[in-house]
């Protein structure tokens, strides 16, 4: 295991180079929700039909949506992408290590630390730092415990979710040879379906029963459902068993797809 | 005089960071920070059409002078002059006559074919049509290009993009060119093409040429004049020869022996340097023992095979150079 | 005494650019599967953000005085703007990397001017999507008529010029602070997110900020109002904003080099 502890520390210590950038990416993302807050207010106010989401739970959703928005995949791991480019992949079956496993560990660390990282001070700027400031417009704490320890639950459920749709973009660069461009579709239509864009809930009802069947919603929109009460605590369950049947179909294509691959590149001689 | 350089000075600041874990948390409040004395009143001057090699350990201030020199980098204190002009202030006109290879870099664009970026290089130097037709097809012949002109550069051989570097380098006709480092990492053939090439345009065309190198094979071959920099001061300028009399007089006499008696070989007046199966080498100095002085010590005690005399080789002469400052 | 002699109309420097901007878009071109694949996925990648308005405004038709309309016109002037940059001056994202990574040294000694030079070193094919978009959705908003037509392509290019000169003096940050290519992008983000969101939902503040600082009213509201309904001091506001931010983004750039040429950036010894 110690394998992979080193590879998560050594991305903890490469994000602290980045003192600038960090304290600049928070500014904007605080930033970026206040203006969707001040914009879903405004909305609310004008509007007279009833909605899915209360407004309180919306604000919430939003400081979720800002705190965990590293979960979506939006880039693939460029180490990866540079081995299968030029070939250099197939020594890593040299190693006395499980590939796939190596990259879905790659990708677990890669989705953990800058989530965590990001993460911790959204909280704080949501929950402690925003309210007192704006009232009504910050995060406000889980309606009972149960909702939040459910919220954890789900919190982990996305991170596993997240690293096997990554390792699964990673296994398909095999396939594209300009892999950039298909890891930006995933990653727009992660985020629009993984409601980062706007709450599921609030999409028409026609395209709802789409959209919570795809692996997206329980990136985003189902865990922060959980966090805010709008999905009551005793069905959070449901949020973990979605997350997890997606994962382990997320793991068993991604292997199969990685072992055609391998045998791909093998027979082309790299 | 065509380059003259002038107690060149410059100074540089460089943040400190402590290593670990520990260092990089530190790292986010405060950075140290450092004086580098890179250039601590350089002076040289250089004729036209000279070829100068210009070598020093690394962190010596070899690439901040030619950095300063191509009008890149601003110095500050000291004065030089090419072809009377200060480079970094008439940057323009000085760099229309100049031209330069990093070793490491590429002025070349990178996904298109060697004789799109010669043509890209035509209207950044405005070169007339006529007189740029004519230097494209005289360097493709000369280095050699013609196979490669369709080839996208990321697809060249370290060897066949540094010819197609040069050639980038020439296209405008300069009278002056700046070679930082380039045959590292070339394989032999390459080395000698390029080195031949170089060697040509300096002595055909006039093409007043800057090398540095740590490879000391170019320096033999093509530097009439070698100027040492170590620790941003200049230890040395002058001819190879010079060079080698000044750090030492010291000559190595090799010996092979075919009565297997490699081993007893010994002098008074000479240090054994090697000893390997038949064959012994001896440094001396000439002055305390002649070379036919010891020749006769040796041949008349042992029975020789063969045997040369020689000077030390130029890295052993440079790192006795470099070392007798630090 | 200048440090170097800058000839703006200088006819060879014209031709140069020209052949620039040529030879860019063909190494762009070369890597044609890349190519087509990044811009295609711009396009839906525009398309995927704007969906957040057409699910509110699908609610709340008309939010003080701003309809879906107004907010296609835009998006359509923000991404056609930022479409043409990419294509045209796409060198302008790399700059903080061309001052890390000493590529300025290579431009330094040739005979050109460095920024010009600099900005047209690469051309993003993903400004052809957003430039595609963009025109796809002023076409959507049906505001943009025969008669207006002049009207929107000047305000498409001014924002363009503005945007320019935005993203050169942010990324110019670079000439004094080591790695700040990820605040300087986050600035220029911020720029664009600012220019989607129409003038009526700020407050006055929030409005003097945008249009000082972060260009967001010139890139958004003003062309807005100028495809609504122009008037001659709207359409002189414009222009002046557009020279401004272009001229301030030049001579932020010129100090950053000058800067850079005393070496005093960073230690780079040898």
């Amino acid at each position: 295991m110690s394998g992979y502890q080193a590879i998560v520390a050594a991305r903890f210590r490469a994000l602290l180079q980045y003192r600038a950038a960090a304290l600049g990416g928070l500014f904007t993302q605080v930033f970026f929700g206040l203006v969707r807050i001040m914009i879903l207010v405004a909305f609310y106010a004008a509007s007279s039909r009833s909605t899915p989401m209360s407004l309180p739970e919306v604000i919430g959703y939003i400081w979720l949506g800002q705190a965990t928005l590293l979960l979506i995949p939006w880039r693939n791991d460029g180490d990866i992408a540079e081995q299968i480019r030029t070939g250099n992949v197939v020594y890593e079956l040299t190693r006395p290590l499980d590939l796939y496993g190596t990259w879905l560990a790659r990708a677990i660390a890669w989705r953990t630390a800058p989530v965590l990282l990001r993460m911790l001070p959204m909280f704080v700027v949501a929950m402690l730092i925003i309210p007192p400031l704006l009232p009504g417009w910050g995060l406000a704490r889980p309606p009972s415990a149960a909702a939040f320890a459910m919220w954890v639950a789900c919190f982990a459920g996305a991170v596993l979710l997240s690293a096997a749709l990554t390792t699964l973009m990673n296994v398909t660069l095999m396939w594209t040879i300009a892999g950039d461009g298909a890891s930006m579709l995933i990653g727009s239509l992660a985020s629009m379906f993984g409601g980062l864009v706007i709450p599921l809930p609030l999409f028409p009802q026609w395209a709802k029963p789409f959209l919570y069947a795809l692996p997206f919603a329980g990136l985003l929109d189902l865990p922060s459902r959980v966090f805010t009460g709008n999905i009551p605590a005793q069905q959070a369950l449901w949020v973990v068993a979605h997350q997890l049947v997606w994962t382990a179909a997320l793991i068993a294509l991604g292997r199969w797809l990685l072992s055609r691959g391998l045998r791909r590149l093998a027979v082309q001689g790299g | 005089m065509q380059i003259v350089v002038d107690n060149l000075v410059k100074t540089f600041r460089v943040a400190e960071r402590d290593p670990g874990m520990l260092g990089s948390v530190r790292g986010l409040m405060r950075r140290r920070q450092r004086d580098v004395k890179a250039l601590a009143g350089v002076s040289f001057s250089v004729r036209a059409g000279e070829l100068v090699g210009y070598i020093g350990p690394n962190g010596a201030g070899k690439s901040t002078t030619i950095k300063i020199l191509a009008g890149i980098l601003v110095p500050d204190g000291g004065r030089v002059e090419v072809e009377g002009r200060a480079p970094w202030k008439q940057r323009i006109a000085h760099v229309s006559r100049i031209g330069v290879v990093f070793g490491q870099r590429t002025q070349l664009w990178w996904d298109l074919p060697v004789v799109e970026s010669l043509e890209m290089l035509r209207h950044i130097y405005r070169v007339p049509l006529d007189q740029f037709r004519a230097a494209r097809d005289e360097l493709v012949a000369l280095l050699e290009l013609g196979g490669i002109l369709d080839t996208p550069v990321r697809q060249l051989s370290l060897g066949q993009r540094m010819r197609a570097d040069l050639a980038a380098s020439l296209v405008h006709a300069p009278s002056i060119l700046f070679l930082d480092e380039p045959t590292i990492g070339l394989d032999a053939v390459s080395k000698l093409a390029v080195r031949a090439f170089v060697q040509r345009l300096n002595r055909e065309r006039g093409v007043t040429v800057i090398l540095t190198t740590h490879d000391m094979d170019d320096i033999e071959t093509l530097c009439q004049r070698v100027i040492v920099i170590s620790e941003g001061a200049i230890l040395s300028d002058g001819s190879l020869a010079d060079l080698r009399n000044r750090v030492t007089r010291e000559r190595w006499l090799t010996v092979d022996v075919d009565d297997g008696s490699a081993e007893a070989i010994t002098d008074s007046h000479a240090t054994v340097i090697r000893r390997d199966g038949n064959r012994v080498c001896l440094a001396f100095d000439p002055q305390v023992v002649s070379p036919a002085e010891l020749i006769r010590r040796v041949a008349s005690a042992h029975s020789i095979k063969d045997l040369f005399v020689e000077n030390p080789p130029i890295e052993t002469v440079i790192a006795r150079l470099y070392g007798s400052v630090s | 005494m200048p440090f170097r002699r800058f000839h703006p109309f200088h006819v060879g420097t014209f031709r140069f650019a020209r052949a620039l901007l040529r030879t860019n878009l063909r190494s762009a071109l070369a890597l044609r599967g890349s190519f087509w694949l990044q811009a295609t996925f711009m396009i839906l990648n525009n398309v995927t953000f704007f969906v957040f308005w057409w699910i509110l405004f699908a609610r709340v038709p008309t939010l003080r005085g701003v309809r879906l309309p107004d907010m296609e016109v835009l998006f359509g002037v923000t991404a056609a703007s930022i479409g043409l940059v990419h294509t045209l001056a796409g060198g302008v994202r790399h700059l903080s990397r061309f001052i890390d990574e000493g590529e300025l040294d290579t431009l330094l000694a040739q005979p050109q001017p460095v920024l010009l030079y600099a900005l047209g070193m690469r051309s993003q094919p993903s400004g052809l999507g957003d430039l595609a978009s963009g025109i796809g959705f002023l076409a959507l908003s049906g505001q943009v008529t025969l008669s207006n037509l002049p009207l929107a392509a000047l305000a498409v290019l001014t924002a363009a010029l503005v945007f320019l000169g935005c993203g050169v003096a942010f990324f110019s940050l670079a000439f004094w602070l080591p790695r700040t290519e990820m605040l300087s992008r986050q600035l220029w983000e911020l720029t664009v997110t600012f220019s989607l969101y129409p003038e009526p939902l700020f407050g006055g503040v929030l409005k003097l900020l945008l249009f000082t600082l972060l260009p967001a009213g010139f890139m958004g509201f003003l062309p807005l109002r100028v495809i609504r309904a122009a008037t001659l001091g709207d359409v002189v506001l414009l222009a002046l904003g557009a020279a401004s931010y272009l001229a301030f983004g030049a001579w932020f750039f010129g100090r950053g080099l000058k800067r850079y040429a005393s070496g005093s950036r960073f230690g780079v010894f040898g």
